[in-house]
């Protein structure tokens, strides 16, 4: 069973659109990044998967459980991450582990503590004195201090130190490993790159991509520069159909792989090449094609 | 799997339900025992002091109101104590005055507000109700806690009002204090206005996404009904809508007088914030929350 299934979900804003027949299945254990633009429809997603909004039409279960009738019991295994993280100005950490465990109906001080240690955050400095990185590290404890079985991190390394952003990754990928899913929703492709085993694109409220990494970087284009021996020669060479030539500065060529890399190098086989470099797959310029193409 | 799965999510949330309360009830205290507190000591202070002065000065003040005669003044007084002053047969009578007073109103009607649109207007609006709502706990169950310490607050300001006025009384050395028994109907009348406003300070709360706007809404609707009292002895059309005016249903000088339970204005009262309060669990329950 999916740990996030997702039917036809849709919700309208008056007349603009949140999100559009989205159809998810996430399955438990998997590192899930949600990728899109402002306003793509991320937030919207995760508010739908949280019972803090209705869907208009379509459907949204969180472990077999309705997401609207159902909410409150579906968060009891759902830690959250708001991307506009803003928490209560008296809090502690000490304190709101306190109230959280309260309101979760079980102890989480040492889960919480453990999570502080990790993450180097003082127990009993209040949210009010607290920079933006510690109140991200307070929410992030926040959100795993009960293990949950599921977790949403709305763009969560917002203001977190790349040591913090390492530490996170980290635990991120243990808690994986045990069967939690991460629902990993972000505007910043190499964080996603480096964390997630499967990538949605959104744009416009619709899903405009669904694939694994390995899948998606199959399709990116590489980067090809071929240095020719001298000008001349470089400009009385055919270009091959699997290349698209971005500039020729002087006896080199700068150019985009639109082809297989096999091909490549079987036409560059008998040139008179002085040097070829083909660079990893450009998951950047294809993401940004995603997301052009809504434009 | 799948029954293995939901059950223990059934009992993850069983056991959060049955102490969450403890939970939502510290947090709401803890945002607002400081205003309460700021609101008790001021209505202690002030109903003693008034209440001192009622009973010390009754004889000029009575005389003063007969002075007035057909004066507007007289007749906004008498719309306040729900009883014309003039037949007012002592301080026994005139101590209703402290219990209308202006200063008291404003501060009791300050403190539900301030606290009714909090939750979740203002969470909405700071955007705390990503964190609140967030937790696993029915949105009536939160609802529940916020109303739970807005009364027990309200009840602990009323307590302060009547302490205050024994005080009053006990500074004035007076002979004959006003017996508790003839005390107690008006404070519980005075109560049940007290949860009509939070009704709709609540109503007002759960609609809107902007605590401002909860509190203009609220306030105005406190104004209006005052106006429609206000303007009766003045506009003869305006009658056909007394029943609107809040404080037609609260006249502590007559309750006084006739030392009788106003069990029709309580029943009323306490009706109608029922109403506004259930209005406003249905529709938290339902609504759409966006911080965004």
């Amino acid at each position: 069973m999916p740990v996030i299934e997702t039917s036809n979900l849709t919700k309208f804003y008056g007349r603009r659109v949140g999100v559009s027949a989205l159809s998810l299945a996430i399955p438990a254990g998997q590192l899930f990044g949600f990728l899109g633009p402002n306003g793509a429809g991320k937030t919207t997603t995760i508010r739908l998967l949280l019972g803090l909004l209705r869907a208009n039409t379509g459907q949204a279960r969180v472990l077999g459980l309705d997401c609207w009738s159902a909410s409150h019991r579906v968060k009891a295994e759902i830690g959250y991450v708001p991307g506009d993280l803003r928490l209560y100005p008296w809090m502690t950490l000490r304190r709101s582990l306190w109230l959280v465990s309260r309101v979760r109906g079980r102890d989480l001080t040492t889960s919480g503590a453990n999570l502080a240690k990790l993450f180097d955050l003082e127990p009993d400095v209040p949210v009010r004195k607290m920079s933006r990185g510690m109140k991200q590290k307070l929410g992030l404890i926040l959100a795993m201090a009960h293990n949950p079985k599921l977790l949403i991190l709305d763009e969560p390394t917002t203001a977190l130190d790349p040591l913090v952003q390492y530490e996170l990754y980290q635990e991120l990928r243990r808690r994986a490993a045990t069967g939690v899913t991460v629902f990993f929703s972000s505007h910043t492709l190499s964080e996603v790159e480096s964390l997630c085993d499967r990538v949605v694109i959104i744009r416009q409220g619709v899903l405009a991509a669904d694939a694994t990494l390995a899948e998606l970087r199959a399709q990116a284009p590489r980067e090809v520069v071929i240095q020719w021996p001298d000008q001349q020669t470089c400009l009385q060479q055919p270009v091959p159909a699997c290349l698209e030539i971005s500039a020729r500065e002087g006896s080199s060529w700068k150019a985009s792989l639109t082809g297989r890399p096999q091909e490549l190098l079987t036409w560059s086989h008998n040139r008179a090449l002085e040097d070829i470099t083909i660079g990893a797959p450009d998951l950047e310029t294809l993401f940004r094609s995603f997301y052009q193409q809504s434009e | 799997m799948t029954i293995v799965l939901d059950e223990r999510v059934n009992s993850a949330s069983t056991s959060a339900r049955t102490e969450m309360n403890l939970g939502l009830t510290y947090k709401s205290v803890r945002e607002t025992w400081a205003l309460t507190l700021f609101c008790a000591i001021g209505v202690l202070l002030f109903e003693a002091v008034i209440s001192y002065v009622v009973i010390t000065y009754a004889p000029r003040i009575v005389n003063f109101w007969k002075s007035l005669e057909e004066s507007p003044i007289l007749e906004m007084v008498s719309v306040l104590m729900g009883v014309d002053p003039e037949k007012f047969g002592g301080p026994d009578q005139l101590i209703a005055l402290a219990w209308v007073h202006p200063v008291i109103l404003a501060t009791l009607w300050a403190h539900e507000i301030t606290f009714c649109t909090r939750m979740p207007a203002g969470e909405v609006q700071r955007g705390t109700s990503d964190i609140l709502l967030s937790w696993p706990v029915p949105r009536w169950t939160i609802l529940v806690s916020e109303c739970l310490v807005w009364m027990c607050s309200g009840a602990l300001l009323f307590v302060m009002v009547a302490a205050g006025n024994r005080v009053g009384h006990y500074i004035a050395d007076t002979d004959s204090p006003t017996p508790v028994g003839h005390i107690l109907p008006v404070l519980v009348n005075f109560f049940a206005l007290y949860l009509v406003v939070g009704g709709v300070a609540w109503l007002a709360s759960v609609l809107t996404d902007r605590r401002g706007r909860a509190i203009s809404v609220t306030f105005s609707v406190v104004i209006v009904s005052f106006l429609i009292n206000f303007l009766v002895p003045f506009w003869k059309p305006a009658e056909h809508v007394a029943f609107l005016g809040l404080l037609h249903y609260y006249q502590p000088a007559a309750i006084l007088k006739q030392g009788e339970w106003p069990l029709g204005n309580i029943v009323t009262l306490l009706s109608a914030g029922f109403v506004l309060w259930m209005a406003s669990l249905f529709i938290f329950s339902r609504r759409n929350v966006s911080t965004s």
